[in-house]
């Protein structure tokens, strides 16, 4: 299998078939990074597509620097952070008093104890913490968790010290156990 | 170590990004503190119920949507023609100081095409400049 260093010297020189490849390769883990950032399916698919086009448009000019997944991530990160200051989306923060630990009570009273959640409802529980999640804490979360980058990546990525990611996770964590404060206890 | 700097240092040993030394300093805290044990604990379950969204998939046309979004829209054959057409009209007014005005001056000298021979410049020119005029 091609590398994607390959792939992009080959879309390089218009390779349709080789940005294909790359598309087709990338393109689930980027649209599940982007889905549980924004929390918006369609939205999420248009981001995705976008980070594609942005990528086949600097493939001339792409220099392997870094980790090809890394320089991905990095556009995907802006975009999506371009994206929610441009819709001006209502960040929840979780000192905001209104939000504070929301669904998940509900759901816990709501489900017999020791039940355990719908995996709908449970999954959705967790995409609101995540959302609630200040911006920054949440793409370090999404690249640390779900993409397996290491602090040193995720630096690369946010543009920011090893120290700040370390800072960052630890508070995402800190968060995302008080947003879903009891809901492991009944599994 | 104390519980005071425990904290980021747990989610960094959990992410296994802690140096040797530290790894192995934290450890010793964790065997001999119950309440960051705890703490750690906690922040695993967390961790693993992180895990617990199924993904999505792309949507089945996604590579088509792309794609036409990757292909700038071909021009029609009468757009190109047209704008050959504006790039002879800009020639022909900079040589014969011929003006095109704004309304109905403007209608009015496409429409002195119309008396050219059918097979003149003017006439070949006219019907697309009248798309435009419209
Ligand atoms: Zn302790």
């Amino acid at each position: 299998m091609d590398s994607d260093v390959i792939l992009m010297q080959r879309i390089a020189h218009g390779d349709l078939l080789a940005f294909r490849r790359l598309v087709e390769r990338h393109q689930k883990g980027l649209l599940n990074f982007i889905y549980r950032f924004t929390g918006d399916r369609l939205w999420a698919e248009d981001i995705t597509q976008e980070v594609f086009l942005r990528v086949h448009k600097s493939a001339p000019y792409y220099k392997p620097k870094a980790k090809f997944s890394t320089w991905l991530f990095k556009i995907a990160t802006n975009l999506c952070l371009n994206e929610l200051r441009r819709k001006n989306l209502h960040n929840v923060s979780l000192t905001d008093p209104d939000h504070s630990e929301i669904t998940l009570g509900h759901l816990l009273e709501k489900s017999k104890p020791d039940s355990i959640l719908e995996t709908r409802e449970l999954s959705m529980a967790i995409l609101d913490a995540i959302g609630a999640l200040p911006e920054k804490q949440r793409v370090a979360f999404l690249l640390h968790r779900y993409e397996d980058k290491t602090y040193g990546q995720i630096s690369e990525i946010m543009g920011c010290t090893v120290a700040s990611v370390e800072s960052l996770l630890f508070r995402a964590k800190q968060n995302l156990r008080k947003r879903l404060n009891g809901i492991w206890r009944t599994e | 170590m104390d519980c005071q700097d425990m904290g980021s240092k747990l989610s960094a040993f959990m992410d296994h990004e802690l140096t040797a030394e530290e790894e192995l300093r934290l450890k010793k805290h964790l065997e001999k503190c119950q309440k960051c044990m705890l703490e750690f604990e906690e922040m695993r379950a967390v961790w693993n119920l992180m895990g617990q969204i199924p993904a999505i998939e792309p949507s089945a046309d996604f590579w088509d949507t792309l794609h036409t979004k990757l292909v700038p829209q071909k021009e029609s054959p009468f757009t190109r023609l047209n704008k050959v057409a504006q790039s002879i009209w800009d020639t022909l007014k900079d040589l014969f100081g011929v003006r095109l005005k704004p309304g109905k001056a403007h209608t009015f000298s496409l429409d002195v095409f119309n008396d050219f021979p059918p097979e003149s410049f003017g006439r070949v020119l006219y019907p697309m400049f009248l798309d435009k005029v419209k």
